[in-house]
Parts: structure tokens; C-alpha cells; sequence
């Protein structure tokens, strides 16, 4: 969980991914043969493939989370915001956020917004005396997310944000330590702007034009309180992505993903998440498209103050990527 | 030639949206003869191309997409009920009492399900069905079920019956948009024998039910110089309004829209009237609806137009169109070809 408490605890919501990307950068640069940033500010990692005639794999994992974006600061001092991605709003009500530059606030709703929650009907409060004061510390065009934390719950369940992605971004960081040779030509990209339109992985996977490619992205689970019907269970290991509300996977990867943690024990389940999309759609249409799908950690209120995972889904997920890392893609039939 | 053959065959073929790679080898075997090369192109889909002899030709590329909607397992309850998501737009007025086949290891037949009419109260009983209240049911236990591969991700497809009505018009699932395929078969026999300057391409694509995946990256592989897509227009009945459709029995369609190439479009309605051809001009200002949404932002731009065949009913178990207006749509799009793609037609440019 080091590694992961570590990603979480920095605050990059998305368009401002620099500070995740500097401590990635730093932890997988000894692991890997060339390290770079686009223009996106993508964090492309790429490690030469052992096979004879290695193929390419892309992994990506983003590191942007959701937050809000200064518009406005009124006369009294309060900061009027506009959500950078899908923000949850009960779960934001009330809570406390921090700037890039660390001032500390409180996201507020007005009095009367009863079930009206949208952006336009939350303010932050810094400890408001007026405009002057306010703008001495924040300015329109600043960049804030709700604090970020972790906890253990019971067994091997953890609670906190934001687990969506940076637990994502944990498992290929681990993947790339504990794989002890990579078969194919793989480009761990750490991908910007997912939460607002899956942007940096559009351009870096144009950039790789990859042959094969995997996301990692948390997904729903059918076992919250009134969840919707979903198959997909924490504690039941790593999801394998079927379809998502943005792609239709590669059903020969799927099985063949799937036939591998059979064979290598590690508890994996199919996953259909029929709300929500991830990094994977635009892996699978870059150039002349490729064969995609997406390795993902059952989580229960995504997008929450408090998103919940089982530790063991989020092993199975390292230890399954491992093991693809270390297989010739370019032999594989399916 | 006959295009209804080999419309039942490719009809035959299960290829649902995101599982194309199920039929590709069956849909490649059909089409195969009549093209010089077949390759995979792009996301699963298939380009067939007819070599007009000369090195380093320009392509021009008939889209037609090959999959169909349908459902997809999401779990097996308990009682072995299957519950299930729409795979692209399925009409939920077909949600209950249909037939459909669960493609397992083996096909399986199973039929949709929701509370009896009588028992539904006044409300639910006027609502239209929500997929998420929808369960298949197929006569076997769970375990059963997984005997056969039945899992979540496992698709689902309509019933595939076809026949005439009193008029000649035929009807079946699945018309959208394998008849076009046929109509490209027509036009392609039309143009056998014809001198060519062009490589006439066949893009058979993946995904337009769903994500688009199949036509973007099938276009960027085959890096055609002009494209012609080729899907069925919505008919007209007599609860539609006429503004937002086309006339059943009249001829293709010709989409007017800022996605369609204006010269394009242009030739196909001039070379339709020379040569007697029925064809309709169909505004689509802002977007055709169909796989040439995208063209415009591929590669720099391809220059794109859209030919519809009418169809009714569509997205149901009973589309239905009139053979004649498929015969026309062929034989539109080989005067085109033959104008534009020719000899005589490179010398006019």
C-alpha cells in the first residue's frame, strides 16, 4: 500500500498533473529504458521488449483526478468554482479542499439548494473577510480538489480518495518493479485529462499507435447498498473489462487475460460497467486501432470522498499485469 | 446477380457489435470471390479490394458496417434468468415477448421476459420497457448455462426470420446494414468488365451500432482517397413525419450535410438523373447519423457522401425495404464509380 498512499496523497486534478507525474517519474525511472512527457504532459515510460520480434503493448493508467476550478471571487471572499469532471456532489458538500498552493477551504452549498447540485450552487470558503483578503491567496483559474486521505477499514478493505486512478497508476509502477522480463515493446503511460474526455491518452496512444493495449481504471461493483446489478464483487479479484459506456473490448484478449489468471491462480472476474468510460476507447481507435481491454479494481462510490477497495482486487490486478508483461504477445493466438 | 442470396447468407452470419471477430472468417468466405484481395483492416473489420490493374491507383471505399445490436450478458441470476444490457440502440418496444439467441459455446434460444401485462399497474403498464427490468430466459439452470460458455459478456442476438409481405417488400432483423453490403455486391457485378482507374475497396466495419471503433481505424488502414458510405436511411411511414424521412420505393437516399462532401454529392444526384436512376436528395444538416459522422476530422479529411436505402421498422425484428430501392442503390453506386473512377471520368476532372 506504500506505493499507493504515496501516489494518493498528492493532490493533480486534471490539466494540473504535474506533481503525480514528477513522483512517478521518480519511483519507475529505474526500472525502465527511456522516460518522457508529451505535449499533454502525458508521462510516457517505455521498456525494450526481450522477444525476437516484440510487439506493442501500451498500458495507461491516469493520474488526473476530479476537482474544481476558480471562475469567480464575490465581494464577501467567497470563490465561486466550475467542476473539472464528474464531481459527486453530496459527497463534496461540506468537505474540505486544498489548493495547488496549499491553502485550505470548505466546499459549502448555498442555503437554500436543496436538491439542485451543480457547480454553480457551491462555493469555498477559505475563511471569507472580503475580496481583497480572499484574492492575497487564491486567484480565478486555480485549481482544487477535496482532500485527499486513506484508511484501513475492516480485513483488507481500504476507504479514501482518490483511489480513481492513481491506484491504477500503483499498479503499473508495481508491475513495472516486480516484472522480471518484459516480452513485448511496453509504453507505460501515465495519461492527463481521462476525468474530462480520456484527452492525454488520445495523443499518446496516437503517438505509440500500440498493437495491443490495457487500461487500469477502478470500476463499480454490484455490491454497494442499492447498488445497480453488476457482477462484479470486491474481494473477487482483478475485473477484466468486457464493455464500458465507451468500448466494446477485445473479446480474444479478454479470454486470453482471463485463461492467464486462471492458469497463474489469481482470482479474476469479468466486468461490465454500464455507466462510465475510461482510457481504453481511445487505445483501441488510435490509427489503425488496437486489440484493447482494460484490467480494473472493483470500487464502491467512485467519484466519493470515500471511494472503497478490497487490497486483495488491487494485488490480483499487479500480479496479473506482471505476468501479461512477461508473456510474447506476438505468439499469442487469439 | 443475386443480391438476396447473398443477403440471407451474410444474414446468417452472427456479428454483433463488438464481437464481429465471431464472424469475420464466415463473412470473408462469403465475399472473398468476388474481390481479388480480403484483409483485416482496422478495429475487426474486413477490406475487400478489386485491383483496377494499375500500380499505385487511387481507392475509393464503400463503407458498410457488419454488426448488428443485440444484447449483452451482464450476470446469470441464480435461477439461471439471464439479466442483460442493450448492445447498441436497441427499440425498446421490442424489449418483451421477443425471441433471441444467446451465442454460448453452442446458440442457445431464449426469449425476453418482464411481469405479466395484468399484473402491471396502470402506470407501469403504459411505460415503455427498461432494459434493466428485462431478464432471458432460456429453460436451463445456471450451471447448465456455464456448460454451454454462457457468461457476463456473452452476446445476444434477434431473431433472424425473414419473408415477403403482399407488395414485395422484405423484412427481417439484421437488414441494417447487410443489405448494403448486398447493394455493394450489385454495384460491383454492374461494374464487371468496366475499365477502371481506381481500386474500388470494400470496408465491411466493425462497431457503428455501438462505439464507432470499426470505420476510423478501417478508413486509416486502408487510406482511401474517397469514401462512400453506404447505410439505411430511415423510411417513411405514416406516423413519421415526411421532413425527417425518405420515401420507401423511390430510390437511395443522398445525404445533404456538412459531413458530405458537396461535389460528391452533387455527382451522385447529377449521374442518378442521366442515367434514370431514382434517388432522393435527403437533408441531414447537422449530422447523417451514420458512420460518415467521423470522416471529416480522418486523416486530414476524406471526401465523403452518404447513400441510404430505405428502410422501416428500423432497429427491430422487421425492418423492411423494397428490393428495387436495394437493385437502385447498386446500381447507384456503380454509375458513380464508373463516371468518377473511370477513364473517361479521370479525364473529365
Amino acid at each position: 500500500m506504500k506505493i499507493l498512499k504515496e501516489l494518493m496523497l498528492v493532490h493533480s486534478v486534471s490539466g494540473r498533473e504535474k506533481a503525480v507525474a514528477d513522483k512517478i517519474e521518480k519511483m519507475v525511472t529505474p526500472y525502465v529504458d527511456s522516460v518522457r512527457r508529451d505535449a499533454m504532459g502525458n508521462l510516457i515510460c517505455f521498456k525494450k521488449g526481450t522477444a525476437e520480434h516484440p510487439k506493442k503493448l501500451m498500458l495507461a493508467g491516469h493520474m488526473d483526478e476530479i476537482g474544481f476550478i476558480v471562475t469567480s471571487i464575490d465581494d464577501k471572499g467567497y470563490i465561486h468554482v466550475s467542476s473539472i469532471g464528474g464531481i459527486h456532489y453530496v459527497s463534496a458538500a461540506f468537505s474540505s479542499v486544498r489548493f495547488e498552493n496549499g491553502v485550505m477551504g470548505v466546499i459549502v452549498p448555498e442555503a437554500d439548494f436543496g436538491n439542485n447540485f451543480s457547480s454553480d450552487r457551491f462555493v469555498i470558503d477559505i475563511g471569507a473577510i472580503g475580496k481583497k483578503e480572499t484574492e492575497k491567496k487564491v486567484h480565478v483559474g486555480d485549481f482544487a480538489a477535496t482532500v485527499s486521505h486513506v484508511e484501513r477499514l475492516s480485513g483488507n478493505f481500504y476507504s479514501g480518495r482518490p483511489f480513481d486512478d492513481r491506484i491504477g497508476c500503483a499498479i503499473m509502477v508495481r508491475a513495472a518493479m516486480e516484472a522480471q522480463d518484459c516480452k513485448n515493446d511496453t509504453y507505460f503511460v501515465f495519461t492527463t485529462q481521462e476525468e474530462v474526455g480520456c484527452r492525454g491518452s488520445k495523443t499518446s496512444a496516437y503517438a505509440i499507435m500500440p498493437d495491443f493495449s490495457v487500461a487500469f481504471d477502478v470500476t463499480g461493483s454490484g455490491d454497494g447498498p442499492k447498488s445497480r446489478p453488476m457482477a462484479v464483487r470486491l474481494g473477487k479479484g482483478a475485473a477484466v473489462k468486457v464493455k464500458d459506456s465507451s468500448v466494446i473490448c477485445d473479446g480474444g484478449f479478454v479470454e486470453y487475460l482471463m485463461e492467464l489468471a486462471k492458469k497463474e491462480n489469481i482470482p479474476a472476474q469479468l466486468e461490465i460497467l454500464e455507466g462510465g468510460g475510461t482510457d481504453t476507447c481511445s487505445m483501441q481507435t488510435a490509427g489503425a486501432g488496437s486489440r484493447a481491454t482494460a484490467i480494473s479494481v472493483p470500487t464502491r462510490y467512485i467519484h466519493s470522498n470515500n471511494e472503497t477497495i478490497h487490497k486483495g482486487d488491487y494485488d490480483a490486478c499487479v500480479a496479473l499485469t506482471v505476468k501479461l508483461l512477461e508473456k510474447d504477445l506476438g505468439k499469442a493466438e487469439f | 446477380m443475386q443480391e438476396l442470396k447473398i443477403l440471407e447468407e451474410l444474414r446468417a452470419i452472427p456479428t454483433l457489435t463488438g464481437f464481429e471477430n465471431r464472424g469475420k472468417k464466415e463473412i470473408a468466405r462469403v465475399l472473398s470471390p468476388y474481390f481479388d484481395d480480403c484483409r483485416e483492416a482496422g478495429v475487426a473489420g474486413l477490406l475487400f479490394t478489386k485491383n483496377c490493374g494499375e500500380k499505385d491507383a487511387k481507392k475509393i471505399l464503400i463503407d458498410v458496417h457488419m454488426d448488428e445490436i443485440g444484447w449483452i450478458v451482464t450476470d446469470i441470476e441464480e435461477n439461471g434468468m439471464l439479466t442483460v444490457s442493450p448492445l447498441g440502440g436497441m427499440d425498446p418496444r421490442t424489449f418483451t415477448a421477443s425471441r433471441y439467441t444467446v451465442h454460448g459455446t453452442k446458440d442457445l434460444t431464449a426469449v425476453s421476459l418482464k411481469k405479466p401485462f395484468r399484473l402491471q399497474s396502470g402506470a407501469e403498464a403504459k411505460k415503455l420497457p427498461q432494459a434493466k427490468d428485462i431478464v432471458l430466459f432460456t429453460g436451463l439452470k445456471k450451471e447448465e448455462l456455464r456448460s454451454f460458455g454462457v457468461k457476463v459478456g456473452t452476446p445476444v442476438s434477434m431473431e433472424r426470420r425473414t419473408g415477403r409481405m403482399g407488395d414485395g417488400q422484405i423484412f427481417g432483423a439484421y437488414m441494417d446494414d447487410k443489405s448494403c453490403a448486398a447493394a455493394a455486391l450489385a454495384a460491383l457485378e454492374e461494374l464487371r468488365g468496366k475499365e477502371l482507374s481506381y481500386d474500388v475497396c470494400l470496408l465491411l466495419s466493425s462497431q457503428e451500432e455501438s462505439f464507432g471503433a470499426g470505420f476510423a481505424t478501417g478508413v486509416f488502414d486502408g487510406a482511401p482517397d474517397e469514401i462512400l458510405v453506404v447505410d439505411v436511411d430511415l423510411g417513411f411511414t405514416p406516423e413519421t413525419e415526411a421532413s425527417k424521412t425518405v420515401k420507401m420505393g423511390e430510390g437511395p437516399s443522398v445525404a445533404l450535410s456538412v459531413q458530405t462532401d458537396r461535389r460528391m454529392t452533387k455527382e451522385l444526384l447529377r449521374v442518378a438523373k442521366e442515367r434514370q436512376i431514382p434517388v432522393q436528395a435527403a437533408m441531414n444538416v447537422k449530422s447523417t447519423g451514420t458512420n460518415a459522422s467521423g470522416a471529416p476530422f480522418l486523416m486530414g479529411g476524406i471526401p465523403t457522401a452518404v447513400i441510404g436505402l430505405p428502410l422501416k421498422y428500423m432497429h427491430t425484428p422487421v425492418e423492411m425495404f423494397y428490393e428495387e430501392d436495394l437493385r437502385n442503390t447498386g446500381k447507384l453506386i456503380a454509375a458513380y464509380i464508373e463516371e468518377h473512377c473511370g477513364r473517361k471520368g479521370e479525364s473529365q476532372r
